[in-house]
């Protein structure tokens, strides 16, 4: 039926030529129950097609050829400016210079002072254009003006709109309308009037006695007009949709809505004639709030979540805060109770009887409050209580196979050192429910603040503690407070890490224990932090039928990436519990060290990644053991994630040498495990 | 009270003026691309560019909003938002509250 609406305007159409720019109809309302529908036709404002010879109007233009020109000419974008450089008058403009020039033109015709005497000195005005002036109109009148002006001076360059005056001048033209209106493809009763006032934006009034054909919204109404006076003596004719000039929906959380559902009404951005639609918000927003309070109007909220077989109703609260401007008000609707956990989908009805910009279904599908999934990047299976803490929770098993030097009798009753090997099985936990308590960096800034006030760092193992095996038997806890400071927020950042802390260290069974402040200081430099995680390339959904669509952006997989991590580090502090010391813990009452080294992760491919840590810690507690190194390397793969906040990865590792608190054996021990990550807890990220 | 044309500008101002290599390589298509691909892998990076463009949009009007206001916009803006999105947050997040009757 459209099809044939389409054809009936079409076959109807004079013979003048097409419209400055495309015809729009609007439902309005004046009292908020009877509709009528808005016609905007002969706009004042210029298309891309009517910059008809932009290689002369730019000729023009350019060279300043007289007051106006140069005074277009000064008045231009920038950006239209660089398209112009770009142009090349042996070659046709690009449609895309057309629009930019149309695009400023209405600027400039919007501005009422576009009209001086000098400015138009040498310029022949209509008789039409010279009567409109003598009435210095004002509004949409004088754009119209500005246009027929215009018009005037660029006679070849510029398609010729405005030989008319705007339909408000008189009934005479009034009556040279011939229009029709289409509900599902069936006449409907209309009476076409002028518009409310002169210059309202709009040339003509449609009005309708039948409500009932907006039961069903928009898509069913078609405008036809048949014939529409474009000049004197030509007509030309039209088909067009009625459309609303507020649009509404959920819209996206924002900083003052975040556990709420935010619903945006909104003025259309391409209008422009905003004085309706800003009346109708302020009246939208009434009704927005008188209807939670009026059970017959309060929008009706159902949730499925995907678990459910059937959608559930839900309450919202009566009370909300509205956000918004003279172009949009934005309600932040809260549910009464919490909404299920996991991924669900919501919709609100605010009924049949409601204003018909909020008539149609609102809904939200996949919400939930998921956050971000930080897939462990390296994997640190340093020193328990110096490790980076990242995720709320992160936990790994593995079986160690070191290397021990045990002392036995021989036949002849002589001590011998003989090397054995012992396997243990370890738990590796990093425990830290409110990874952040501070806020943000302040405006201007590139300083982040990080606490954590409280931490578990642990890892033990099964067995009995030796001197070999206490390096696998740690546990320390207490608060760790970040100063990380970005000196190049780009791409690939360089940053500084100062981490400090207070921890309490013990074995296993808490038979010693000792307090301890610790600095680290962490370089980041942007040359050297390329991971090939760090990097994407697009892919092309070719099944998408949408020309506009959107790329892929997918990590490559096969590659190379680098990453190296210097650190330097100081412990202090004290040995306070010494109750049934081990033998393999040396003693001693307090705790002195200093450590530097370099973490490198090299990925191979996504898929592998190789990291290799040394350290040198130079202590300052035992003067006749000073120096001890310790290195660690390991080969991971990252297994799929559960869900987006909790990923795992298995590892090989091989780890030599010594750890505070220095057995007199190094560690000389292969290990392999699996390690689950688990962040989006309390607080904030870290 | 920003608009979101002109949070997209400050956007795109602020993105050539970090990353501007990843820019170029999105071109006009950029509005499209996760901030995370600007800056990967790294959510501080992501919370200075919102942030600032979020403060250089509440100056242009003059106007301020809640600290916590202000960390929400970081906490929902992530590598994994769309860039077109963290327009639309930061532009939502510049509306004053409208006082009911």
């Amino acid at each position: 039926m459209k099809r044939l609406i389409v054809c009936l305007a079409l076959c109807l159409m004079g013979t003048g030529r097409s419209f400055a720019a495309d015809p729009t109809a609007y439902l309005r309302t004046s009292d908020g129950e009877t509709y009528y529908v808005a016609v905007s036709v002969s706009s004042w404002r210029l298309s891309g097609g009517d910059v008809k010879d932009p290689a002369a109007l730019l000729k023009k233009l350019s060279a300043g050829a007289d007051p106006l020109s140069k005074y277009i000419y000064s008045k231009l974008s920038a950006p239209t400016l660089e398209l112009i450089a770009e142009f090349a008058p042996v070659a046709p403009p690009k449609g895309k210079l057309q629009k930019a020039l149309a695009a400023d033109l209405n600027q400039i015709l919007a501005d009422p002072s576009f009209y001086s005497p000098s400015r138009f000195d040498g310029v022949t005005l209509r008789k039409e254009t010279a009567d409109l002036l003598a009435q210095n109109p004002h509004g949409e009148a004088r754009a119209s003006l500005n246009r027929m002006l215009l018009d005037d001076a660029y006679t070849v360059e510029i398609a010729q709109n405005s030989s008319l005056p705007p339909l408000w001048q008189g009934a005479d033209v009034l009556k040279r309308i011939v229009a029709s209106m289409f509900y599902k493809g069936r006449l409907v009763p209309i009476t076409i009037e002028p518009p409310d006032k002169a210059g309202a934006g709009y040339d003509l009034k449609i009005s309708f006695a039948d409500q009932t054909i907006l039961k069903d919204g928009l898509q069913d109404l078609q405008i036809a007009v048949l014939q529409y006076p474009i000049s004197v003596d030509k007509t030309s004719g039209f088909s067009v949709a009625v459309g609303l000039e507020i649009t509404s929906a959920f819209t996206l959380n924002f900083g003052n809505c975040v556990e709420g559902f935010p619903v945006e009404v909104a003025l259309d951005p391409t209008l422009s004639e905003k004085t309706y639609g800003q009346k109708r918000l302020q009246d939208l927003k009434k009704h927005l709030e008188d209807a939670l309070h009026d059970p017959k109007q309060k929008p009706t909220v159902q949730i499925q979540a995907q678990t459910w077989p059937e959608p559930v109703k839900w309450d919202i609260r009566s009370h909300m805060q509205f956000f918004g401007d003279a172009q949009r008000v934005v309600p932040c609707y809260l549910l009464a109770k919490d909404p299920p956990t996991g991924t669900f989908d919501i919709a609100f009805d605010y009924g049949a009887n409601a204003p018909i910009e909020l008539r149609h279904p609102f809904f939200k599908s996949g919400v939930e409050n998921a956050g971000h999934a930080l897939t462990p990047g390296s994997l640190d299976t340093g020193d328990v209580g110096a490790r980076a803490l990242e995720q709320n929770l992160d936990i790994g098993g593995q079986l160690s196979s070191s290397v021990v030097d045990e002392k036995e009798t021989d036949a002849n009753g002589t001590d011998v050192a003989v090397r054995k090997r012992e396997n243990v099985g370890t738990l590796d936990l990093r425990l830290a429910p409110w990874l952040n308590v501070l806020g943000l960096p302040e405006p201007g800034t590139k300083t982040f603040t990080f606490l954590t006030p409280f931490l578990i760092d642990a890892r033990v193992s099964t067995g009995k503690i030796t001197k070999d095996t206490l390096s696998l038997n740690r546990i320390a806890m207490g608060p760790e407070f970040e100063i990380r400071h970005y000196t190049d927020p780009s791409t690939y950042p360089s940053y500084q890490r100062y981490i400090f802390g207070v921890k309490n260290a013990s074995d296993r069974d808490f038979k010693q224990a000792e307090w301890k402040g610790t600095f680290e200081f962490q370089p980041v430099f942007s040359a050297l932090n390329h991971p090939l995680k760090f990097r994407t390339k697009s892919i092309d959904p070719k099944l998408d039928p949408d020309p506009d669509h959107d790329t892929n952006d997918v990590p490559i997989t096969i590659g190379f990436g680098q990453q190296v991590l210097p650190l330097v580090g100081v412990e202090m502090g004290k040995t306070y519990r010494n109750k049934h010391p081990f033998a393999a813990i040396e003693q001693m009452n307090f705790v002195r060290r200093f450590y530097f080294g370099t973490t490198i992760n090299l990925d191979f491919t996504s898929y592998v990644q190789v990291s290799v840590k040394d350290i040198l810690y130079v202590r300052g507690e035992a003067p006749q053991d000073r120096l001890h190194n310790y290195f660690l390397g390991t080969i991971s793969t990252p297994f799929p994630s559960f869900n987006r906040s909790i990923g795992s990865t298995a590892y090989f590792a091989f780890e030599r040498g010594g750890q505070p608190p220095f057995a007199k054996a190094d560690v000389n021990t292969v290990k392999f495990g699996y390690r689950i990550q688990w962040d989006n807890w309390f607080g904030k990220r870290r | 009270m920003a608009t979101d044309a002109r949070v997209k500008e400050l956007m795109a101002d602020e993105l050539e003026a970090r990353a501007p290599e990843k820019f170029a390589e999105a071109g006009s298509n950029w509005p499209k691309k996760m901030m995370g691909f600007f800056f990967p892998e790294n959510e501080d990076t992501v919370d200075l560019c919102v942030l600032a463009v979020l403060d250089e949009a509440l100056a242009e009007d003059g106007t301020s909003i809640t600290k916590k206001a202000r960390d929400n916009v970081a906490k929902l803006i992530k590598t994994s938002t769309k860039a077109s999105d963290a327009v639309k947050i930061i532009a939502l997040t510049t509306l004053k509250p409208i006082p009911t009757s």
